[in-house]
């Protein structure tokens, strides 16, 4: 019996043309995704032999299988639960029922023959992947030889086991409820769990048992092959791993629990299983009359309308007759609770960052679940617009409906509205989360209004957009699951647009900026931008709606030629008037938005750009080493308008001619994306002035003698932003912004970094050609409420129209890198040794300063000892908003901080896993002030070791005095982690330390400090220490010669006893890579 | 006076069949019961009727109102229930109620209130208005199908095949609340059911593929077979030469497995038959017979 229920079924699913549509849409998405993977790699040539991954290497098949478990997870319960349902909406089972058949045989039979079916279509998914592999146009080099196993081993240990847990709770689920869509429900509910187990419980020591519970088994692959190099990669087969396979077993054993104890429950009757608590049973009359109620006249007087009005009552009523039913579902409560414990566990454990948690504040309670919450309202959106349309359908209701003189529009805007009531309840969901967790970690200040308008101001219009395209498609399609299906494929597939070399918003379906809110400039100046892309969608949403009201079935079901024949007959005048007007709209708007993103019709190429830039090198190559004078002095008005945003500068640069001989031919260089103008107080003749490379090359008529200095007098003035589109740094508060300078000689436009053995090479520093520190003065004005912000000294502090103006004069000159910050802050200050410590912060973020003023003093103290005196009379820590970024950056006496960096984290001082972040990155970015400002290191190779690896190595330190061996020992083991990982990942052979490049971020930083803490362990701490010493006196504060790499390891040297001289070389100048010794020594540590 | 003019309707569906084959008829006030057997084309003609449908070719009026090119105004007057429906799970029939006169235009709330009342007490539905419609009995749901139908006072109303499936003592109060709204009004009543159709029809049309055979009040049909319709006992073996020599309306076992045949025959057709009086069925059966047997219609 099961054998024939079992091919009755599978006969049933190859006869629907949906069976053959998933089929073919899996086929191409393998055989697309694997031909794409090895082209998109593109220019393979470029990739060095050993980093190269073939597109059809064991590992990459398993990564391709990983992108489309989403697309299985809904493939799934079309299947499963079509099934059983089928039996169902067709009241089939009422005469099912009634057969002899076996339970097992039924519930069997149905189950292996969908999960055979949803297996037969993730096969040819695999398929697709094989064909792509050998087609005979697919770039050959990224393709390896197939191998059965690089096939199989993805296939039966992550794609059926996957297939099997999903379908055995899908049916679960289907069994309890008899709703489809309560399959589709627990599919989406998966997704939440993985989710949200995989979120709880990540962490750097939690990775077995992330790896254990990651239900679709991807965290156990990726730990097995967390340190493949890419030839293992391409070579090793996914591991049949302990984790891997104890994984498959808990998640296969979870579902069969669930499976049996709904299979047991089951039994062959005509009502739903459970449930029926609620129902009120009907009473039965013995006898009921035979003659009505007589009936001889009307009793009741009631008129109808018509009216505009009250169709648009009607629409509203009718909305909530719609919502109230969903809501009040079992699905779309289960839903509903399963988002309030997702949400809740989110947001309650709130860590983005590694090992960071952050306080909840309310942009926090937003931020946190946008990405993947919203990602799945518009999952239910599409499975909503699917039940609303077709649900007169399912339940046969329509026939009642159709009949009744409402409307099609009516009809159409009351499913719409409860869809977009749907949408709210479920953004609701975030609010209502947000404030409990709020409450419940002790943080009062709820801010209702951010929550309202970024929930449905913000995010709620672009849920309706889907909403709009949800109802269109689902509309047109007689089948709400594929629609589903497609509707999900269409939204994903627009986030893949821009690898195919799509890149504006109004050619993505939806697309708009992306707002990033901050505590200190709100949304800032993207949220114009970003109703008005919204509104352009809205346009094109407008005209979907109609498109829906055209083709809206009314009546019985049509063939679509007779569907365009009724959609034709509704085109009345006003429909097509209203169509054309949106669509105008629609079309003039996005070429608005087109010119505003991408202004000016005389950009060129960067094609054209580098062939004219390399003609302009070939004309004056002699004149790239030219001799210039040198940047030795800075003045500067800068006045920054935050309403406007907007600022204006004016100055005198002081460049004097540090060589031994006259200079007569100078090369100025405007400063990029600015409106510049010059004025020197010589006489000179224009040779070239090149608008294209912005520079211009003078013939000065009295050279410029030895010793002799040249004044350039110069205005800079941001250029103004269109209506949407403002690249201005100035924001309205929390402006963090670098001064733009006029260079002189030839601009080195590629990484022209010379050998540290190269003489040349310590003729500039890392920070600029032909710049020396130099002497720094500057008046920075602001408006009246803001506070503004350069390095030295403030020398003076007035008003003066309505602004605030400060002077600030430095004591000592500075490395280049002007930074100017301007916001409406509060300060808090200390005077510790004769230095003052300060940190302008947001009113509101005052959780860490006393941790970050710890760090300040600790870090104050131990460099003044070990190293040399603090150069500075001040240190200003100065937050600025996430719109710049995540991050703390050091410049002279001064260090701008992100918000998101560390003011709103919440630091533990040590325990499990945590240790003091905002301490470590504040004794790191002040560490640098000895090391990238004392020291200012060449421009060649390997410079980056002395500034990052030691501002590192001396962070690592300070926070081993503050805070104990054991949260030293953590952030080592942390960093050598991340070391090891990207090893793994680029083993092509390793660069020695001293020849790092300057984008060599894991050499320069983790690489280095590790080497130097290994390094320190064997010499001894004093005898480093002492080195170090003697590198940055020698070498403090001056101008070139600028030292190298090589000059610190001379140092260290020089200090190192003779039995350990052999190890230097090991460490930092050998091309072997040292890593493992560096790691073995820390294990002792 | 005729209320509803159907005048040459055709419907060819995409499967070849000819559901409706120039079809016209003229409905008046009062009970208009439409009989044929399965798939004569009924449901069709009721649907393209009620507006849900589009025919090939025809044109429909009722009262002034061109259906097929102003269904809405039709929708105002109109209650329709089909021969099958469902509703939304777990809503009730006062609330169901109150929907459906809102897509009936019933803009005051009050006035949705009483109609609502009033259309449940009709049919009996008031004690159990606040259980949910899905979990209604065959009959009740029937009856709330009448309810939903009567919300906005209809001119024309059109109950596809309602007695299918009920019990007796259900299908005399259906008839009855039937009867009830049908005095005034339009009422188009399909059913395969002879019985239904002699209970309640002052004028009635026998239909089948497509077309309308015959189309006069129940009491001028019998008339007309009066003296006509002759019975006799036999045995299944003679059932055959009787085909051949006369038209064969019916054949029943009796109680002693006799077989009892119905024929019709302008003169008796040999002794052994006694006349009958006719029925509605004997005309019913007497049109679709003599239709498929002679081509032409015995009238």
């Amino acid at each position: 019996m099961l054998k024939s229920i079992y091919f009755y079924e599978i006969k049933h699913w190859l006869k629907q043309p949906s069976t053959y549509l998933f089929v073919s849409i899996m086929f191409l998405f393998g055989l697309g995704a694997m031909a794409l993977t090895a082209d998109i790699t593109g220019d393979y040539s470029n990739i060095e032999k050993g980093s190269r991954r073939f597109a059809n290497a064991p590992f990459s098949i398993a990564s391709l299988l990983f992108d489309f478990n989403l697309f299985i997870q809904f493939i799934v319960p079309i299947f499963i639960a079509g099934s059983l349902y089928r039996d169902y909406s067709s009241k089939m089972f009422m005469i099912l029922y009634s057969y002899p058949i076996k339970k097992r045989d039924y519930l069997f039979g149905k189950f292996l023959s969908s999960v055979s079916i949803c297996f037969i279509i993730v096969l040819f998914l695999f398929l697709g992947m094989f064909l792509g592999s050998v087609l005979p146009w697919v770039n050959q080099a990224m393709i390896t030889s197939n191998s059965i196993a690089a096939y199989i081993r993805p296939l039966f240990l992550i794609a059926v086991p996957n297939i099997a847990i999903t379908a055995m709770l899908v049916y679960a689920a289907v069994i309890a409820s008899r709703s489809i869509y309560a399959g589709f429900i627990t599919a989406l509910l998966v997704l939440l769990l993985r989710r949200i187990l995989v979120f709880m419980l990540s962490g750097p020591d939690n990775q077995t048992l992330v790896a254990l519970f990651d239900l679709f088994a991807q965290a156990p692959v990726f730990m097995a092959a967390r340190y493949w190099t890419p030839e293992q990669m391409n070579m090793l087969n996914i591991p049949i791993s302990n984790m891997i396979i104890y994984n498959r077993l808990i998640w296969l054993g979870f579902s069969s629990l669930i499976f049996t104890r709904a299979y047991q429950k089951f039994a062959f009757t005509q009502s739903i299983l459970s449930g029926n608590i609620f129902r009120k049973t009907l009473r039965r009359k013995n006898y009921q009359s035979a003659i009505p109620k007589s009936k001889t006249q009307d009793v009741t007087d009631i008129s109808f309308s018509f009216s505009f009005i009250t169709q648009v009552r009607a629409a509203w009523r009718m909305s909530v007759f719609e919502f109230r039913n969903i809501l009040l579902s079992r699905t779309f409560l289960a839903l509903l609770v399963g988002s309030l414990i997702f949400m809740y566990l989110l947001l309650a454990q709130a860590n983005p960052q590694y090992t960071t948690r952050i306080y909840p504040l309310t942009q926090v309670m937003l931020m946190v679940p946008s990405l993947f919450f919203s990602f799945i309202i518009g999952l239910i959106t599409f499975l909503y617009a699917g039940i609303l349309i077709h649900k007169d359908r399912t339940t046969d209701i329509h026939q009642l409906v159709d009949v009744t003189p409402i409307s099609n529009p009516v009809l159409l805007g009351s499913k719409f509205l409860a869809l977009i009531k749907i949408q709210a309840v479920l953004l609701s969901v975030i609010m209502v989360v947000g404030v409990l967790v709020q409450s419940i970690r002790g943080y009062y200040h709820f801010e209702i209004d951010l929550y309202l308008f970024d929930l449905y101001a913000v995010s709620l219009i672009g849920l309706v957009i889907w909403a709009m395209l949800g109802f269109f498609v689902q509309t047109l399609l007689p089948n709400q699951y594929v629609g589903f299906f497609l509707l999900i494929l269409f939204s994903i597939g627009i986030g893949g647009l821009e690898s195919i070399g799509i890149k504006p918003d109004i050619f993505k379906f939806n697309a708009a900026p992306i707002l990033e809110y901050s505590d200190l400039n709100g949304y800032g100046n993207q949220l114009r931008s970003y109703f008005a892309h919204k509104l352009y969608w809205l346009l094109l949403g407008g005209i979907l709606l109609i498109l829906t009201f055209l083709f809206w079935v009314r009546g019985f079901a049509q063939n679509f030629p007779e569907r365009v024949v009724t959609a034709l007959k509704r085109s009345s005048k006003p429909v097509m008037a209203g169509s054309s007007a949106l669509l105008l709209a629609f079309l003039s708007m996005g070429f608005m938005l087109y010119h505003s993103a991408y202004p000016g019709t005389e950009d060129i190429s960067e094609k054209e750009l580098r062939a004219h830039t390399s003609g302009v090198i070939k004309k004056f190559g002699n004149l790239r080493n030219i001799i210039q004078p040198r940047l030795s002095g800075v003045n500067i008005n800068m006045n920054i308008f935050p309403e406007e945003r907007n600022y204006t500068s004016n100055g005198t640069l002081v460049f004097v001619n540090k060589s031994e001989q006259a200079i007569d031919t100078l090369i100025i260089a405007y400063p990029a994306n600015t409106n510049s103008e010059y004025l020197l107080g010589v006489n000179f003749e224009v040779l070239v002035s090149d608008s294209l490379l912005n520079l211009d090359i003078l013939k000065l008529q009295d050279p410029l003698l030895p010793k002799d200095s040249l004044f350039l007098e110069f205005s800079t003035n941001d250029i103004p932003g269109t209506f949407f589109l403002s690249n201005s740094k100035v924001i309205e508060n929390g402006t963090f912004m670098l001064a733009e300078l006029f260079t002189v000689g030839m601009p080195d436009n590629e990484n022209t970094h010379t050998l540290p053995s190269n003489p040349k090479a310590s003729e500039n520093s890392y920070v600029g050609k032909n710049v020396d520190p130099f002497d720094f003065e500057a008046v920075v004005s602001t408006s009246k409420d803001q506070i503004a912000l350069a390095p030295g000294e403030l020398a003076a502090q007035w008003q003066e129209n309505g602004r605030n103006y400060f002077r600030y004069k430095s004591s000592r000159k500075i490395r280049n890198g002007i930074v100017f910050n301007s916001g409406v802050f509060e300060v808090k200050r200390e005077h510790v040794n004769g230095v003052d410590l300060e940190i302008y912060h947001h009113p509101t973020h005052t959780f860490n300063l006393e941790r970050m003023m710890e760090a300040m003093k600790a870090t104050l103290a131990f460099s003044e000892k070990t190293y040399t005196p603090y150069q500075f009379k001040q240190m200003r820590i100065i937050e600025f908003p996430k719109t710049y970024g995540n991050f703390a950056q050091s410049f002279a006496n001064t260090i701008p901080y992100s918000e998101f960096a560390g003011f709103i984290s919440k630091e533990d001082t040590f325990s499990k896993n945590r240790f003091d972040q905002v301490f470590r990155l504040v004794a790191h970015e002040m560490a640098h002030q000895w090391w990238g400002h004392q020291v200012v290191p060449s421009n060649a190779l390997g410079s980056r070791i002395i500034t990052e690896g030691l501002a590192e190595y001396t962070s690592i330190e300070i926070l081993g005095e503050k805070y104990g061996e054991e949260a030293k020992q953590l952030y080592l083991e942390l960093i050598s982690d991340r070391l090891q990982r990207s090893i793994a990942r680029t083993p092509n052979k390793s660069t020695p330390l001293v020849f790092a490049r300057p984008d060599q971020d894991i050499l320069n930083y983790q690489k280095a400090a590790l080497t130097y803490y290994a390094f320190q362990k064997i010499i001894g701490k004093d005898n480093f220490h002492h080195g170090l010493q003697n590198f940055i006196e020698k070498y403090r504060l001056r101008s070139s010669p600028y030292p190298t790499s090589l000059d610190l390891v001379n140092e260290l040297r020089n200090v190192t006893p003779d039995s350990f001289q052999h190890i230097i070389s090991d460490f930092f100048e050998s091309d072997t890579t040292s890593v493992n010794k560096i790691l073995v020594k820390q294990k002792k540590f | 006076m005729s209320n509803l003019i159907v005048k040459e309707l055709s419907k060819t569906y995409q499967n070849g069949v000819k559901a409706l084959n120039n079809l016209s008829l003229e409905i008046g006030t009062g009970m208009f019961g439409l009989l044929g057997p399965n798939g004569a084309g009924k449901s069709t003609l009721m649907r393209t009727i009620a507006t849900l449908q589009q025919p090939d070719s025809g044109c429909i009026s009722f009262q002034e109102i061109d259906v097929l090119t102003h269904p809405m105004e039709l929708r105002k007057i109109l209650g329709y229930l089909p021969q099958e429906f469902g509703v939304y799970p777990k809503v009730s029939a006062e609330k169901l109620l109150d929907y459906f006169a809102t897509l009936k235009g019933i803009a005051s709330a009050k006035q949705r209130a009483a109609i609502s009342q009033e259309v449940l007490e009709l049919t009996n539905l008031y004690d159990d208005r606040r259980k949910s419609v899905s979990d209604y009995s065959g009959g009740m749901k029937q009856r709330f199908g009448i309810a939903q139908l009567l919300l906005n006072r209809p001119k024309l109303i059109i109950v596809d095949e309602p007695t299918a499936g009920l019990d007796p003592a259900e299908r005399k109060r259906f008839l009855n609340v039937l009867r009830e709204v049908g005095t005034q009004n339009t009422v188009l009543f399909s059913t395969h059911i002879v019985d239904d159709v002699h209970e309640l029809c002052n004028d009635m049309a026998i239909v089948n593929h497509g077309q309308v055979l015959k189309k006069s009040t129940p009491e001028q049909a019998i008339n007309e077979l009066e003296g006509k319709i002759w019975a006799t006992k036999t045995s299944p073996d003679e059932l055959g030469s009787y085909k051949n020599k006369t038209l064969v309306l019916s054949s029943n076992f009796s109680s002693d497995n006799s077989l009892i045949i119905r024929v019709y025959s302008n003169t008796k057709p040999d002794r052994h038959f006694s006349a009958e009086s006719p029925t509605l069925e004997d005309v019913y059966f007497c049109v679709l017979q003599s239709k498929e047997h002679t081509g032409q219609s015995y009238a």
